[in-house]
């Protein structure tokens, strides 16, 4: 009644499936989850180093990684534009009410530029591109896997992990910061706009102000390396979702659902931890 | 366009304006918003200064002589020997000081953070690499309550 041993690269079968009423069953059922964690997140660790150790291929052609650069930094940048400046309009007039109320409304430049870079800058990008990026790459490479495209690969002798995901990794590494960057500038673009011309702001106070306060390296180059982390992430989950799914079309759809839910968890708490580290 | 006519050269040239639009916002950030010149020491010369109450000082705070920065606290620890505070201030090589010059801490506004203020003394020698000076402290807002309070009980 209880399988010893899985074969390789299977999931272990729903505990579900069977309704055993016997002290055995109700430990088994409250011990499955924990199986099944422990299961998919040793499979989830191997795979991602075997995503990394593979990607020799990647960096001898780079065209496959500029490819997916393309899908995934330029497709994924119209959004980034047009979601950073609506958040810099916005924290140009929070920080205008928040300031005004204690008389320093000439710090809103260098308020919008710290709470952007430090923190509104990646995450923001990061759920971004979550959504827009690693849903496509989960999307893809299950819709490959269920039209049986992967097995043809491996047929080919062509490896499908060196060929497909390993340059999907990388360039969602690359793309990742390079998005922040833009949502960084776009923002205080848009704080900008609505503290100078709308609120009437002195320009020059605006950007002395926040030369003033805001670190070059403090403040701006660690947010861009918690974005490194957030791609790096966010693209494992994207690509082991898709690589393990089911291969039908309901799979492939839960598949990238999981993607953006564990992917959205992920940003936000690798920034929790990250931040805890850099301050 | 020749270049544009194959589908794997269109997305070079995609790809590449991308990088190369952030490399520009990254200077655009570099130069504009953040303050690139505090990447990186060693363009300045330290000056310890020992202060009896630094205040709410803090590391990176200005340095001031007639309201004009010209360096930065670089680090602020305490002297077990003498019992003091000590700052380590990083002024701008372009800057020399006069060695009986005078050091004080002062707030630039009621709210604001406090930064190190240069007075400039009239001695012909520059201050020195690393010389040690004694600096005037922050005024703590508590002593000065409680040195009213005493002088009002004297009275």
């Amino acid at each position: 009644m209880k399988s010893s041993k899985l074969p390789a690269g299977a999931r272990p079968k729903s505990g579900r499936e069977r309704r055993d009423d016997s002290l055995y069953g109700y430990i088994s059922r409250v011990g499955w989850p924990i199986v099944t964690t422990c299961f998919s997140l040793g499979q989830a660790v191997r795979f991602v180093l075997k995503v990394i150790m593979r990607s020799g291929e990647a960096i001898q052609r780079p065209g496959l990684v500029i490819r997916q650069l393309r899908v995934s930094g330029v497709n994924t940048l119209i959004i980034i534009l047009i979601a950073g400046i609506f958040v810099g309009f916005v924290l140009g007039l929070q920080f205008y009410v928040l300031l005004d109320r204690y008389g320093q409304v000439e710090l809103i430049g260098a308020g919008v530029a710290l709470t952007l870079f430090r923190e509104l800058g990646p995450v923001s990008a990061g759920l971004l591109f979550v959504g827009c990026a690693c849903t496509s790459m989960t999307a893809a490479i299950g819709l490959k896997k269920s039209s049986e495209q992967i097995a043809a690969m491996e047929m080919m002798a062509v490896d499908p992990i060196a060929r497909e995901l390993s340059p999907r990794l990388w360039a969602g590494v690359i793309a990742m910061p390079l998005l922040t960057i833009y949502f960084d500038v776009v923002g205080i673009a848009g704080a900008y706009l609505i503290a100078v011309p709308q609120i009437g702001i002195d320009e020059g106070v605006f950007w002395s102000v926040m030369q003033e306060r805001v670190y070059f390296y403090d403040d701006f180059v660690l947010g861009v390396l918690k974005s490194v982390a957030f791609g790096f992430v966010t693209v494992c989950i994207a690509l082991y979702e898709g690589y393990y799914c089911v291969p039908t079309a309901e799979g492939v759809a839960r598949a990238t659902t999981n993607t953006v839910i564990k992917g959205s968890v992920a940003v936000l708490g690798v920034n929790f931890v990250l931040t805890a580290f850099m301050i | 366009m020749q270049l544009l006519e194959s589908s794997r050269n269109s997305i070079d040239f995609v790809v590449g304006l991308f990088v190369i639009f952030s490399a520009v916002a990254v200077v655009f950030i570099a130069l504009r918003a953040a303050n690139i010149s505090d990447i990186g020491s060693g363009n300045g010369y330290m000056v310890r200064v020992q202060f009896d109450h630094v205040g709410s000082l803090s590391s990176r705070a200005p340095i001031k002589s007639s309201g004009v920065r010209v360096g930065r606290v670089k680090q602020i620890e305490y002297n077990n020997e003498d019992f003091v505070a000590e700052t380590i201030l990083e002024i701008d090589k372009q800057y020399a000081f006069p060695e009986d010059s005078t050091f004080s801490i002062v707030s630039s506004n009621l709210l604001g953070g406090q930064y190190v203020e240069i007075e400039v003394g009239s001695a012909e020698e520059d201050l020195k690499k690393d010389a040690i000076v004694v600096g005037n402290s922050a005024i703590v807002l508590e002593h000065l309550i409680s040195q009213f309070l005493v002088d009002k009980a004297s009275e």
